[in-house]
């Protein structure tokens, strides 16, 4: 079994999934930053790993730089998402929490690696109890993976440990913020049998 | 008695999971037609008024809270029950304050939409 087995019952149920556990990021976001979270029709694709920059380059509206946060999560699921941010997006953020400017200079990382954790935990968890009830998901600690760096450099020394993968898309907007901020997870084909059993379970009781 | 249902999400899997839940209601007699986005759903109801709208919010084109906001602009009074997995607690304020009747968080089963069809007295 591979990931090109996927079928278009599996798409469907996977959005309807993935849709879930958006939903739980964006009330997770909207409770840290006591605003409205305008959230987006979520996405799923299948991808080669060659076609990475062309995925982080679609979905950012500044085609300048980004910042960006990596964190890995596993157990029988298992794959890595990447928190992209908008330009702006440490800014608004550091703002909309109460942080002054000199607060902002020092903890600018911090605040976004905290924010990336946030919105990657509750969306891969209400993911997982989807797919899974009572399925629990480690999480590697989060890292920056990416400061003000232009999106077709960000994988150029970057080795991928898998071939293809599923990707996930998730969007976020705060109304009249300049904040935007995508997430991105990668679930490789190392991670896709377990997939599509859940899946396909799913399938079965509808 | 024959209630007119419209479900309006873009998901087709919702749409059948709310069928499945409502179909188990065996105390009401449901006509169910669908909508995949918020356009097709304000045509069906400036030519049907069905009896009930089940609405998802995240939808392309028109989303869910433009769909509240085109009803209430054309005084269209058709009682809507918001389904979506948007939870965070301002989502739910605005479509109140844009008429809907009540929200239900994504996924329901047969037991909780009888209960909140019942307290909304639609049963």
């Amino acid at each position: 079994m591979n990931a090109r087995m996927l079928s278009e019952d599996h798409y469907e149920v996977l959005r309807e999934i993935i849709n879930i556990g958006m939903g739980q990021a964006g009330a997770a976001l909207a409770k840290l930053l006591d605003t409205f979270v305008e959230l987006a029709v979520p996405n799923v694709t299948m991808i080669d790993a060659h076609q990475l920059t062309s995925v982080v380059a679609e979905v950012v509206d500044d085609p300048g730089e980004i910042t960006a946060i990596r964190q890995a999560f596993y157990n029988q699921l298992h794959g890595e998402a990447l928190v992209i941010y908008n330009r702006q997006g440490c800014r608004e953020l550091a703002d909309l929490l109460g942080y002054d400017d000199e607060d902002i200079d020092r903890s600018d990382q911090e605040l976004l690696l905290d924010v990336g954790n946030i919105l990657v935990g509750a969306c891969m968890n209400g993911i997982a109890e989807q797919l899974n009830p009572g399925h629990e998901l480690s999480f590697s600690p989060p890292s920056l993976f990416c400061e003000n760096m232009p999106p077709d450099r960000l994988f150029s020394h970057h080795e991928t440990s898998w071939n293809y993968a599923l990707l996930l898309k998730v969007a976020f907007r705060l109304e009249q913020r300049a904040f935007s901020s995508h997430i991105l997870i990668f679930m490789p084909e190392q991670s896709i049998d377990y997939l599509i059993q859940a899946l396909d379970k799913w399938i079965e009781a509808l | 008695m024959v209630l007119s249902v419209l479900i309006v999400d873009d998901s087709k899997l919702a749409r059948a999971l709310l069928k499945k839940a409502l179909s188990g209601i065996d105390t009401i007699q449901l006509e169910i037609t669908e909508a995949s986005d918020g356009e097709d759903a304000l045509r069906q109801c400036r030519e049907n008024r069905p009896d009930l709208l089940f609405l998802d919010l995240t939808m392309p084109v028109i989303n869910g809270y433009e769909v509240l906001q085109a009803l209430q602009n054309e005084k269209i009074d058709v009682p809507v029950f918001v389904v979506s997995a948007d939870i965070q607690p301002k989502a739910q304020e605005r479509v109140f304050e844009l008429g809907a009747k009540a929200f239900i968080r994504k996924n329901i089963d047969t037991s909780q939409i009888e209960q909140i069809l019942k307290d909304h007295q639609v049963i």
